[in-house]
């Protein structure tokens, strides 16, 4: 059955300070609860908001990686509910109206994929952190005021597999554009999804908190509705909460979820111009193209782009002379699995050497996995007796005269007779490169005809 | 009654000291406050210890040198109470102080204590506070005004020479009429918004209460200047007092047909007279159209209305202030702004809650905010005429106390010309300009273009009938 999906994400900004007054941004929690507060953030009497500036510029940053239209001048709204995580009654957030960005697109994969549209990207700040204790409820307000990116998608995606390629490729950009850390484990990235089956009504999952965990509640839900319409049932619209210890979709209380929120423009903030304000962005899908264009393959440009400890270092391997084709592969076949990644010089000078021919692939496979961060490229040079092509030729002419009969029977075609000869030479020359030795016995053998 | 430039004199000729002055306010407020009730909370030994620090100093590095001054309790100051005349903020005291009420400690002025108000500054009487009504200070069996009712009293029975009040929609100026004091809501966007509890935050404005128009003046330019922390603040410069009162001659805009025949017959006369005055001091008066007039009360309750129910959502009693007795969230909730709020706070959240909901929105708040557009272009295209233009500042004189309680469409009619100087966003001020039979003032507003502060003061000193002046 046609499913189609859309999702909400919320994102924490890594800015200094919170969104709308000048406590510490504390993110990733570091901090004792309720000490990065302020009357401004505790929604006292007479506070006024002032917006962080560089949470604009984020939005602004975001928007253009998601090829947005950007408005020319941004309005705050007042989202007006109760709840003792919300200490001004209402959230500053904003309303279709006046967004950042709106009518961008994302892709599902970094090479072609399915284009899913952005209906828009707005501003908020985030509500206090709530425990729930056994008989009471705590509050941190340090998460109070946080900027947050609110993205919302048109319901383009049609699979929960889509959408998860969606979410990563989304939590890339962000990551790339080092506007959040986008780290789910820390509520840096929060979904809400709506989904609906065959046209029915929809049915919205709210505060879902890991990729992985979209992923189950929309296999659920949707395993769940078709279910029920095989049964001839109604779906009904409505608000649903992930469980994600039992791994069900359950429905919420009727007052949290038929809300009205009484939107109006936020009066004490008057709209802003933003006209001026465009950023140099640089996406995963910039990357993987610059990867492509440098002559790396698809399939590593992919795993160094989706990686952004491989990409960093790959991007300053380049800035080093590095070469792309020598080193994404080495990149991707050995160094992904070191803890530690050897110095960027020392592997951008083997990438050279590799390319002069100067140190053969398996001697630098070798000494790589032996070496490891501790690479050391003069060291390797030292141990490689470099023999020159016309040794090479001298070795593979004695080696046809010493074997003439295996030499015919290479050339009658019998190819794998190459391995044969790649021993005996190593035996007169340990340090033969068998690529290079391979080579030049070809050229030869080209050159004699059998009579 | 001294006035603030009195006051300065003394203490330039060294003839008194803060601390006197301050003793001697509060001898005052100890006589009056029994029957007029224009304070809520009175700081004296922290007035009295902040004059003896004062002495340290000399009265030229500060321009409100030991000026003692009343601030309206929905302005915050810090470690005193913020009650905004409502149960709900009992005994909460505020960790900050208004950026309006830093320039004034700032400039070396004593805070002396809070003033009473209509709670959260709704109402035009000062009767809606939790902690009782204020009294008229000409007459105390007559209404203050309000909602900056307490601010206003104080200054006219003496027990401050100034005070700040806001004004939302006429509550500075309204109860300066109804006292005889002269009062002043500048520019929206010129005195910081920082620390006034707000209750239609696209209104809201601070100003300042004084017995006269130059007093007045010295307060307005301590407070005003841009601050950061209200983003509705703005950045022009502030007029220095030499170039405020050059005596100039004006422009001045009559719309005549506002004053329909609810406004009462002395008013009326009075405005008249004020005309009068104007002209034989050499000022062109000269007759000007508003259309959209009529409106502006309605678009005044939606909007004011609106923003108010959004502006106290905050008071939920989880984290300060009145809390009622509940186990449940919910029930939490209804128990503490039950019993937290008055009468008139409710009905004004109930409408803006209304104004607000789904279906509805479009009809009021859109539309409202529409109408207002028009009410501003109106007055710009005046100001293009004018300099300034000037209505009674109210249509009726002070009435008994409980007497329009149970119709507040009545009392809400007091504010009829005083909310268009707030929808708009212009300065205004309210000045006597003469006394009634009934011993009550009769004073008009004069309204000027944005920012030009300057121009309705200059005017009102011109015209001030004050037996301090």
């Amino acid at each position: 059955m046609k499913t189609k999906i859309g999702l909400e994400i919320h994102l924490e900004l890594k800015t200094k300070s919170k969104m709308f007054c000048s406590c510490k941004n504390d993110y990733n929690q570091e901090d004792d609860a309720n000490t990065n507060i302020c009357p401004i953030c505790l929604g006292y009497p007479g506070t006024l908001p002032s917006v962080n500036r560089k949470a604009i510029e984020y939005a602004i940053m975001l928007s253009q990686a998601l090829n947005c239209n950007i408005n020319s001048s941004i309005q705050f709204y007042r989202k007006n509910y109760y709840y003792p995580d919300l200490p001004k009654g209402y959230q500053i957030s904003q309303y279709k109206l006046g967004s950042v960005g709106y009518n961008g697109y994302l892709y599902t994969e970094l090479y072609g994929g399915k284009k899913i549209a952005i209906d828009r990207v707005s501003l908020e700040e985030d509500t206090a952190r709530s425990i729930q204790m056994e008989n009471e409820v705590l509050l941190d307000f340090n998460r109070a005021g946080i900027p947050l990116i609110e993205i919302v998608t048109k319901p383009d995606m049609e699979s929960s597999k889509e959408a998860v390629k969606f979410l990563e490729n989304l939590r890339l950009t962000v990551q790339y554009l080092k506007i959040s850390d986008a780290n789910m484990e820390k509520g840096h990235m929060r979904v809400d999804i709506n989904v609906s089956v065959e046209n029915n009504e929809r049915v919205e999952i709210k505060n879902v908190n890991s990729i992985r965990e979209v992923e189950n509640a929309l296999e659920y839900e949707i395993n769940y509705q078709i279910e029920e319409i095989k049964k001839g049932r109604r779906i009904k619209r409505t608000t649903k909460m992930w469980d994600d210890y039992l791994k069900i979709t359950r429905e919420m209380r009727r007052k949290e979820s038929e809300e009205d929120y009484r939107y109006f423009p936020e009066p004490d903030i008057p709209s802003i111009d933003i006209s001026e304000y465009r950023f140099l962005v640089k996406t995963p899908f910039d990357v993987y193209n610059e990867l492509i264009s440098l002559n790396v393959n698809r399939e590593y440009a992919e795993i160094i782009v989706r990686d952004m400890r491989l990409c960093n270092y790959f991007y300053e391997f380049l800035e080093n002379s590095g070469d792309a084709v020598v080193g994404s592969n080495l990149l991707v076949n050995i160094l992904k699995s070191f803890d530690t990644l050897p110095s960027v010089r020392e592997f951008a000078k083997l990438s050279f050497f590799m390319k002069e021919n100067k140190i053969p692939p398996h001697i630098a496979r070798q000494k790589l996995l032996e070496m490891k961060e501790n690479l050391n490229v003069d060291e390797i040079l030292k141990n490689i007796e470099v023999i020159s092509e016309s040794e090479i030729e001298n070795i593979v002419k004695s080696l046809i005269e010493r074997y003439p009969e295996k030499f015919f029977e290479y050339k009658s075609g019998k190819q794998g007779l190459i391995g044969f000869f790649i021993g005996e030479a190593k035996k007169i020359n340990s340090k033969i490169d068998p690529k290079a030795f391979r080579e030049v016995f070809e050229k030869i053998s080209q050159n004699i005809n059998l009579l | 009654m001294k006035t603030i430039l009195q006051i300065l004199e003394l203490y330039r000729k060294k003839e008194t000291t803060p601390y006197e002055i301050v003793s001697e306010y509060i001898k005052v407020i100890e006589e009056k406050e029994e029957i007029y009730n224009a304070f809520i909370n009175i700081y004296k030994e922290e007035a009295l210890d902040r004059a003896i620090e004062l002495s340290k100093y000399s009265v030229d590095e500060f321009e409100l040198y030991g000026i003692p001054i009343a601030i309206k309790d929905n302005i915050a100051v810090e470690s005193m109470e913020l009650t905004c005349g409502s149960r709900i903020l009992l005994g909460f005291k505020s960790p900050y102080s208004a950026t309006a009420v830093k320039r004034l400690l700032n400039q070396g002025a004593i805070i002396i204590g809070k003033t009473n108000l209509d709670e959260f500054g709704m109402g035009c009487s000062t009767e809606f506070s939790y902690f009782g009504p204020t009294k008229n200070a000409i007459d105390h069996s007559f209404v203050a005004g309000g909602s900056s009712g307490g601010s206003a009293v104080a200054v006219k029975l003496g027990e401050v020479p100034a005070s700040l009040g806001s004004d939302t929609g006429g509550s500075i100026r309204q109860p300066s009429a109804f006292n005889g004091v002269v009062g002043l809501k500048p520019t929206y966007g010129r005195v910081s918004r920082y620390g006034l509890v707000a209750f239609a935050s696209s209104l809201d404005q601070i100003g300042p209460i004084a017995l006269n128009v130059k007093d007045l003046a010295l307060i307005y330019r301590v407070i005003s200047g841009y601050d950061p922390k209200d983003s509705t603040s703005v950045n022009i410069e502030v007029e220095k007092i030499e170039d405020i009162f050059i005596n100039k001659r004006y422009k001045v805009g009559i719309p005549r047909d506002i004053i329909t025949e609810d406004v009462e017959k002395e008013i009326k006369d009075g405005f008249e007279y004020a005309i009068s005055k104007l002209v034989d001091i050499g000022h062109i008066v000269e007759d000007i159209k508003l259309e959209y007039w009529k409106y502006a009360l309605s678009v005044y309750h939606i909007i004011s209305s609106s923003e108010a129910s959004s502006n106290l959502l905050r008071y939920d009693g989880i984290r300060y202030g009145y809390r009622g007795s509940s186990d449940n969230l919910w029930d939490l909730y209804i128990k503490t702004r039950s019993e937290g709020f008055g009468e008139e706070v409710k009905r004004r959240i109930l409408i803006g809650t209304f104004c607000l909901s789904y279906g509805y929105y479009d009809e009021y708040y859109i539309k409202a905010s529409k109408v207002r557009r028009l009410i501003k272009e109106e007055f710009m295209k005046a100001f293009k005429k004018v300099d300034v233009i000037i209505t009674p500042t109210v249509p009726v004189f002070p009435w008994k106390l409980g007497e329009k309680l149970d119709d507040p469409i009545k009392m809400y009619l007091a504010d009829v010309y005083t909310v268009l100087a707030n929808l708009v966003g212009i300065p205004s001020i309210s000045v006597p300009v003469k006394i009634s039979k009934n011993g009550f003032p009769i004073s008009i507003q004069i309204m000027g273009n944005y920012f030009r502060e300057k121009d309705i003061l200059d005017l009102a000193h011109q015209v001030e009938f004050n037996e301090t002046s």
